[in-house]
């Protein structure tokens, strides 16, 4: 962490300044002692001004972090904790630099001795990959307005930035069978293992209704078992797109991503197979952010048309190829020769 | 009204008032300019209750400032106001509009400017301690209001108001800083005050006169009104040797004048003069002192200099100031050539008469009619030595006319003559001319002499002080074979200084002025000479005090030193003399350092039980094991940290914390066994 602290005058400092230097002047031109003590009154000021200025820049240390994930394009809030020692922090404006962004600024009213205080930015992460903080200027011009004091503060600080999400239709999920038919299940027996819950549909059976649940929410809820869902879907890539363009790539794993969010969003045991890395089925939330790291941080380019992934041969889960839904949405999908 | 701008409002109302009350105490602005100023000051207190007359005046604001600027030219190039008037006045325009109009943030700031100018404008116009004290709240105003200023800057930038608890901070945080403020400028002022160099270029600024008028070295008796009685203080006279003050006949001379035409006394058109320069220790030699003859020494500070004379009991001889040249006019009067602008302070040695020599025109008579004086004047001397026939005149005017401050209604043709025959009152010029016109009718030599009478003794000050109201005439008389002695013919208070009483007021008052003398004394008349001399005495100072501090060391040195060697000492010096060693004072010093040890750790252990003990070894602890707590966390969010960071122990540092807190803010203190 490097510190600099430059000083710069504002409007009013330098009408101040030019007048203390008038009267100055005229205070040595005149031999007026009482143009002396006006002299002395304003320098004093400046002098003031100075101290409680570095006063309530001193000693501040700053802690930030995202609050939730962050997703390409779409808004998201970072949490700038402002940390100060001795005298209390006046009137922060904070402005954050980040890399491909422009400046940021927020404006912290106080920060008390030896507290903290809390300021919030709002900004929208253009890429998945890394968004970088590059460095952090606290200024103020506390107390009188003369002079704008100000620390740099080096962060390089960065968050991982998940692809952009988006929701998938139905109709093209249900094609995979990754949406359940509106049909209702008919299977024999039910499964040991409960699954999800959902909704009623017209034929379900009636041992199915989850009473309790149902009261609660004051409509019929149906338990699904573990056996008949299955054990999940794992989404598989044998090599990345040969003829994409950037933007089309970085829309193709964004598709990726949100299939992969409707999977989770539905409850189901969820796996991805591309060429880089396999990941085993698993429904937690913990497991989704280990993709969406993946997908944020994987360069396509590098290993286009090599390295495909293998299943593993004890895989009984339903396997869904990735190419074919792609297709699905229009998109052209050319695999490598 | 938003937040932010609430406290603002009020501290500018402050600043105004301060502007006003100073622009009021300098006492050139004429009553009705105070009276409307402050009338919108009052108003501006209510103002937003009248939003549509705000707007109203929002909308004029272009041609109201049109309208001051013009304002401002009448009024110094039609009514011949100083410059300093005319901006004074403008400002005052300027001040009545906003403190009536709307208030947003800029306008604020604008009326605190002012309200700065306003003391600077009235700082310049009269130099009074008064503007000392407006100076002083005016700094904590200043620091409140360029604070709020700022904080309502930054909320207009953040488009945001201000939060209850934010606004408490910040109210602690101005109230501070103003209490933090004064003594810090006032340190900081003083310290530019004394180091800046006084150079007094005095390059010429054109538009900027210099210092007006006030005493004028004539007597005009072709006038009509009242005189108005001026309270301010003119000089300071004090006595080196106080034994002295009672020879003092309470006259203080200032200009000789000897030209009447019948209407005014003027000096001599062809006086003569001399010039005179001072020697190396800044002395002015004007005659011989002679052991016959009784002296005097006085110390006068020259708070009011506009008249350019030094006042001097009696005739000078010498004179101390520190001027570079000096004219001496007939009768022994005083005048310096170079323009000044700071009071001055000299010490004169004088003697009481004046031995000059007598010239034609001082038997010089006015031409108009005389003859109803001439035969008044004969009627009253009647015969025998000039001497009886001046003390004649002299009596017959005090007896037989009337003091007044009232010079009449309509300007006489004869002033000397009205004034004998038919208004038989009037100030001293028109006794004093009287007497002189009667004396040269008698044919004695005379002339007239403007100065000071008596004025107050001032106890705090141990000197007397001398305002405007005490201006006085008075006539010289030249009597063969005794010189020329002084005659009063006004029949004022004379022989006694104005009697002060001893009731608080008075006091307080003559404090008021031993303080306005300090303030011309050190603020007003510190120049250069002032700085060489203090920073001299500083240099004597510590010279002094190293010098103390070598001498004790050195002896120290000397204690210890024989102290180490005590076998060889009885040798070398044959036992004739044993150095004292210093036992007695280290005991003593061992004794009183382990006392005062022992009661502050009794004090820092009172102040620390058991429990809070024990929760510094738990802290001591945890930082061993690599959780330290921050400084700016609490007990308890550290112990919520230290439960998430540390499961194992979080049970423990609940109990410990919680003790902590029972042990430090809780009335019921833990036992010992908890």
């Amino acid at each position: 962490m490097m510190l600099t602290r430059p000083i710069r005058f504002t409007r009013f400092g330098t009408f101040y300044i030019l007048f203390a230097l008038a009267v100055g002047a005229a205070a040595i031109n005149t031999g007026n002692n009482l143009l002396y003590l006006i002299l002395g009154i304003l320098l004093g000021f400046i002098v003031i001004s100075g101290f409680l200025s570095d006063s309530a820049l001193w000693g501040i240390t700053t802690a930030w972090a995202p609050i939730g994930s962050l997703y390409a394009g779409e808004k998201a809030l970072l949490e700038c904790r402002m940390l100060k020692g001795g005298f209390p922090g006046v009137a922060i404006s904070v402005e954050s630099h980040w890399e491909g962004l422009k400046a940021l600024y927020s404006f912290v009213p106080w920060i008390p001795s030896k507290g903290q205080a809390s300021t919030r930015i709002e900004l929208t992460p253009p890429k998945r990959g890394y968004l970088t903080l590059e460095s952090c200027r606290y200024s103020t011009r506390f107390p009188f307005g003369l002079f704008q004091k100000s620390h740099n503060e080096r962060m390089d600080e960065r968050w991982v930035v998940y692809p952009h999400l988006y929701l998938l239709p139905n109709d093209d999920l249900e094609r995979q069978g990754l949406e359940a038919s509106p049909k209702s299940t008919h299977r024999q027996g039910m499964g040991t293992l409960p699954l999800m819950m959902r909704d009623y549909r017209a034929g379900d059976a009636m041992r199915q209704i989850q009473w309790k649940m149902s009261a609660k929410r004051q409509r019929l809820i149906v338990k699904e078992m573990e056996e008949e869902a299955g054990q999940g879907d794992l989404f598989y890539l044998d090599s990345w797109p040969a003829h994409f363009s950037p933007l089309e790539m970085e829309s193709f794993i964004s598709f990726i991503a949100s299939l992969i969010f409707s999977v989770y969003e539905r409850s189901r045991p969820f796996g991805l197979g591309i060429p880089e890395r396999l990941f085993g089925p698993e429904h937690s939330r913990a497991h989704l952010h280990r993709i969406f790291e993946f997908l944020a941080l994987v360069d396509p380019f590098q290993n286009r048309g090599q390295g495909h992934s293998k299943l593993p041969v004890e895989w009984n889960s339903r396997v869904i190829d990735i190419a074919p839904l792609w297709a699905a949405r229009g998109r052209t999908y050319a695999r490598p020769s | 009204m938003p937040a932010h701008l609430r406290p603002l409002r009020i501290t500018v109302q402050v600043a105004a008032a301060l502007g006003l009350l100073s622009i009021t105490l300098s006492g050139e602005i004429s009553p009705p300019w105070c009276a409307i100023s402050w009338t919108a000051w009052v108003f501006g207190l209510a103002a937003d209750r009248f939003p549509q007359f705000q707007a109203r005046l929002r909308s004029l604001e272009t041609a109201a400032v049109a309208g001051m600027v013009g304002t401002l030219l009448i009024d110094f190039f039609a009514f011949h106001n100083s410059i300093f008037i005319a901006v004074t006045h403008f400002l005052l325009l300027f001040q009545i509009v906003k403190l009536a109009g709307e208030k947003k943030r800029k306008d604020c700031l604008q009326i605190f400017v002012f309200s700065f100018f306003q003391v600077l404008a009235a700082c310049t116009l009269s130099v009074d301690p008064w503007h000392a004290a407006v100076l002083l709240a005016l700094i904590p105003t200043a620091t409140a209001a360029l604070f709020w200023n700022q904080m309502a800057r930054e909320y207009e930038m953040a488009k945001n108001d201000l939060d209850a608890a934010v606004s408490r901070n910040y109210r602690r945080m101005a109230a501070l800083m103003s209490a933090a403020a004064l003594p810090l400028n006032l340190v900081l002022t003083v310290a530019v005050f004394v180091i800046i160099p006084r150079l007094t270029l005095n390059v010429p600024v054109a538009g900027f006169s210099g210092n007006q008028m006030g005493y004028i070295d004539q007597i005009n008796l072709s006038q009509k009104g009242n005189l108005a009685e001026n309270a301010a203080v003119v000089l300071w006279l004090s006595f080196p040797r106080p034994a002295e003050r009672p020879t003092w006949n309470g006259y203080l001379r200032g200009d000789v004048l000897s030209d009447f035409n019948g209407h005014s006394w003027t000096p001599s058109q062809g006086r003569h003069s001399r010039i005179l320069l001072p020697d190396l220790n800044n002395i002015f030699s004007m005659g011989e002192l002679r052991r016959s003859v009784r002296t005097l020494r006085q110390s006068i500070t020259l708070v009011d200099i506009s008249a350019g004379t030094l006042f001097t009991i009696g005739r000078p001889l010498r004179v101390v100031a520190p001027l570079q040249a000096l004219q001496e006019f007939e009768g022994g009067s005083l005048h310096w050539l170079a323009a000044r602008r700071q009071p001055l302070h000299y010490d004169v040695l004088s003697e009481p008469f004046s031995i000059d020599e007598v010239r034609a025109e001082y038997l010089a008579l006015p031409p108009v009619p005389l003859d109803r004086i001439r035969a008044l004047t004969n009627k009253v001397a009647g015969r025998g030595p000039p001497l009886e026939r001046a003390r004649r005149i002299e009596q017959f005017l005090q007896k037989n006319y009337r003091y007044s401050t009232h010079l009449g209604d309509r300007i006489p043709d004869n002033p000397v003559e009205s004034f004998l025959f038919e208004r038989r009152q009037g100030p001293c010029g028109h006794f004093a001319s009287a007497m002189a016109l009667m004396l040269r009718l008698q044919n004695i030599p005379c002339r007239l002499v403007a100065g000071y009478l008596k004025g107050e003794w001032n106890e705090p000050a141990q000197a007397v002080v001398i305002r405007e109201r005490d201006a006085h005439a008075w006539v010289e008389a030249y009597v063969a074979g005794q010189g020329w002695i002084s005659f009063d013919p006004s029949p004022r208070l004379v022989g006694a200084e104005a009697a002060g009483g001893t009731s608080l007021f008075h006091r307080l008052n003559q404090y008021s002025d031993y303080f306005g003398l300090l303030w011309d004394r050190f603020v007003i008349h510190y120049d250069l000479y002032s700085q060489i001399r203090a920073f001299e005495s500083l240099k004597g100072g510590s010279g002094r005090l190293g010098a103390q501090l070598a001498s004790w060391w050195s002896k120290m040195r000397l204690q210890f030193h024989h102290t180490r060697q005590p076998s060889r000492e009885p040798a070398e010096t044959g036992g004739a003399a044993t150095a004292r060693r210093p036992w007695k004072e280290i005991g003593a010093f061992l004794i009183l350092s382990l006392v005062s040890g022992l009661v502050l750790t009794r004090r820092r252990l009172a102040a620390y039980d058991a429990g809070l003990r024990f929760y510094t070894r738990f802290l001591e602890g945890m930082a061993r094991i690599g959780c330290s707590k921050h400084p700016w966390e609490t007990g308890q969010e550290f112990a919520a940290r230290l439960a998430q960071t540390r499961p194992d122990q979080a049970d423990q540092a609940h109990r410990i914390t919680n003790q902590y807190y029972r042990a430090r803010f809780s009335n019921k203190k833990p036992v010992l066994e908890e």
